[in-house]
């Protein structure tokens, strides 16, 4: 089955540009046949990625000051649920909205697609570093998004808090 | 007695702000919006940089229109460098601004603002309900990305344009694959044009001086001539002999007004008012058949005037795709002097002016950088003024989400200048 991982984020907010870092990294390994590796910084063109064909990781930063550097799956009623998830909004439409939209106006199955967040506080300045807690999450937030291709990882354990 | 309706913040709006409309009696006394996102002062940091990095650094005050802030800065530079640039490289500027009004338009126009004719709160709530509409829309503002990434070289922030043109000029079959995709977006824009002359507009009118670029033969994007539907026709080095930025005390951004008169309004309903007779004739059909003529007095209907606006720079882009050569070289030539320099261009949202000062080195001495959002801030406290006895009837709810979309009529970036909505709305002693 064809895979896709979306890496979005926005490279000069310092830490909001952690999903594209872990893309970077991900391109930087022999990656399995069947999977498409992609970055992007428009949230909202991620509707239109995910009428593709297969499954789809989303990495992407979280707002949460208080576990920066925490690499979990969303749980589906953080993704889906009334009270979605908070993630870095531009201008109204974020990440989980445009997946929200996608699975509402998918016209057979809706997409299948699991989202890889890493913890990170409000961004306060344009810099294109990342801070050392977040940094280090590049690693881990890697193997996480493997795992998730070769089905080893289980998005529901992961997104318990503290997974 | 104060009455408060409290709310958290407003969403699909860029920014953070509050209102307050204060009642004497039964009669509106004063509106404040107020901008509390802290000032930024791109205008005293751009002091002693080098010219070429205006373009470059002003893109920064915005994610939305950073392409708006470019070419403003790019020919106010050019402007004061004595720079002039191809049709080539004119035209591939056209383009990629058209990318950008695409982008920005069919996102205000689908995704956060069409939601409040309908009572909605968001766009998945209409995609649940009218699912082709949001697809239109995601369709459309897709090839505005696809726009700006192929000629700016990524779809936000691009880094492909300098002060003299581009640092490298795409390839015709780069830019020729374009072509498929806008026209798709501009038949699934026709395609909703009749839904979206549907929506519930109201009576409310007011009497605006509208403001905009005139060029002489095109409608507006990076040239032409100031104009008013009060009188006002001058060239952007006079800008600021008849508009003036002034400080209130209630907001972090600069209101302007035109000297001795007041306010004005500027964007999408203003240029779509003074150059109705620029429209490119699918535009014109496309107006009809929303029933826009001029002049469109009510805010409400600004959402159709983009609607306009996105058939009118779609077309032109398959116009420029179409006829496109690679301009050669890719810039002009540029060495640096002293010298001033003005600049202003229609971002989506209104016009956005640009003067320069710069030493015999290079080095900027004086910017002023003056947003649409804030040219507008003046014309939303009037419209919400003028809305204000019917606002106070209303439940808190109501009366929140009324006033919320009476401001998205503006489509405002209020980071710009200027997240909002906190509304307050107290009764005087």
């Amino acid at each position: 089955m064809t895979c896709h991982i979306v890496g979005v984020g926005e490279p000069t907010a310092g830490d909001d540009g952690v999903g594209l870092a872990v893309v970077e990294r991900l391109r930087s390994l022999p990656l399995p046949a069947g999977l498409d590796v992609c970055s992007l910084r428009d949230p909202s063109a991620l509707a239109g990625l995910l009428t593709r064909p297969g499954r789809t990781l989303v990495i992407d930063a979280l707002l949460d000051s208080e576990r920066v550097g925490e690499v979990r799956f969303l749980a589906p009623a953080e993704l889906f649920g009334e009270s979605r998830a908070r993630a870095i909004s531009s201008h109204g439409v974020d990440t989980l909205l445009a997946i929200a939209l996608a699975r509402a106006l998918a016209e057979r199955e809706p997409p299948e697609v699991s989202v890889l967040t890493i913890a990170i506080g409000p961004p306060t300045k344009f810099c294109v570093e990342l801070s050392g807690r977040v940094a280090e999450a590049i690693e881990p937030a890697t193997q996480a998004a493997l795992g998730w291709v070769l089905g080893s990882e289980n998005p529901q354990r992961l997104g318990e808090p503290g997974g | 007695m104060t009455r408060t309706i409290k709310v958290d913040f407003l969403t699909r709006v860029e920014g953070e702000g509050a209102l307050i409309i204060r009642f004497k009696g039964k009669q509106p006394s004063s509106v404040e919006l107020k901008i509390y996102e802290p000032p930024r002062f791109f205008e005293a940091f751009l002091r002693g940089r080098c010219a070429f990095e205006a373009p470059d650094i002003t893109a920064r005050i915005c994610g939305i229109c950073p392409i708006a802030y470019q070419m403003s800065a790019c020919h106010a530079i050019e402007d004061a460098l004595g720079v002039r640039v191809s049709p080539e490289i004119r035209a591939l500027r056209r383009l990629l601004y058209a990318g950008e009004w695409v982008g920005s338009h069919a996102l205000h126009v689908f995704m956060l603002h069409a939601p409040d004719f309908l009572g909605m709160n968001d766009a998945l709530e209409v995609a649940k309900i009218h699912p082709e509409v949001v697809k239109a829309g995601l369709l459309v503002k897709k090839v505005g990305n696809l726009l700006v990434t192929a000629l700016g070289g990524r779809e936000i922030h691009p880094v492909n344009i300098k002060v003299g043109g581009f640092y490298r000029a795409p390839t015709v079959a780069e830019i020729g694959a374009l072509a498929p995709e806008i026209e798709q977006a501009l038949l699934a824009l026709e395609g909703q044009l009749d839904w979206l002359a549907a929506l519930p507009f109201g009576p409310f009118e007011r009497e605006y001086e509208f403001v905009s670029l005139r060029h002489e033969s095109e409608y507006p994007f990076c040239e032409g001539r100031i104009v008013s539907s009060g009188g006002v026709d001058v060239a952007i080095a006079e800008y600021e002999s008849v508009f003036e930025e002034y400080q209130v005390p209630h907001s972090t951004a600069l209101h302007s007004r035109i000297r001795e008169r007041g306010a004005y309004l500027c964007g999408p309903l203003s240029r779509f008012n003074l150059n109705f007779d620029r429209l490119r004739p699918r535009a014109e059909a496309a107006a009809r058949r929303l029933g826009l003529t001029p002049p469109v007095k009510n805010p409400y209907k600004s959402i159709l005037a983009r609607t306009v606006e996105l058939v009118q720079v779609l077309d032109e882009a398959l116009e420029l795709v179409d006829r496109y050569r690679p301009p050669e070289p890719a810039s002009a030539p540029c060495e640096l002097c002293a010298g001033s320099g003005h600049g202003a261009t229609e971002a989506p949202r209104g016009t956005l002016y640009h003067r320069f000062d710069i030493d015999e080195n290079g080095a900027i001495l004086t910017a002023k950088i003056v947003p649409p959002t804030s040219q507008n801030q003046a014309s939303i406290e009037a419209d919400l003024f003028a809305m204000a006895t019917s606002l106070a009837e209303l439940p808190p709810p109501e009366a929140r989400r009324s006033a919320e979309h009476a401001v998205r009529n503006y489509d405002p970036c209020i980071s710009c200048s200027t997240h909002f909505l906190d509304l307050r709305m107290e009764q005087e002693a």
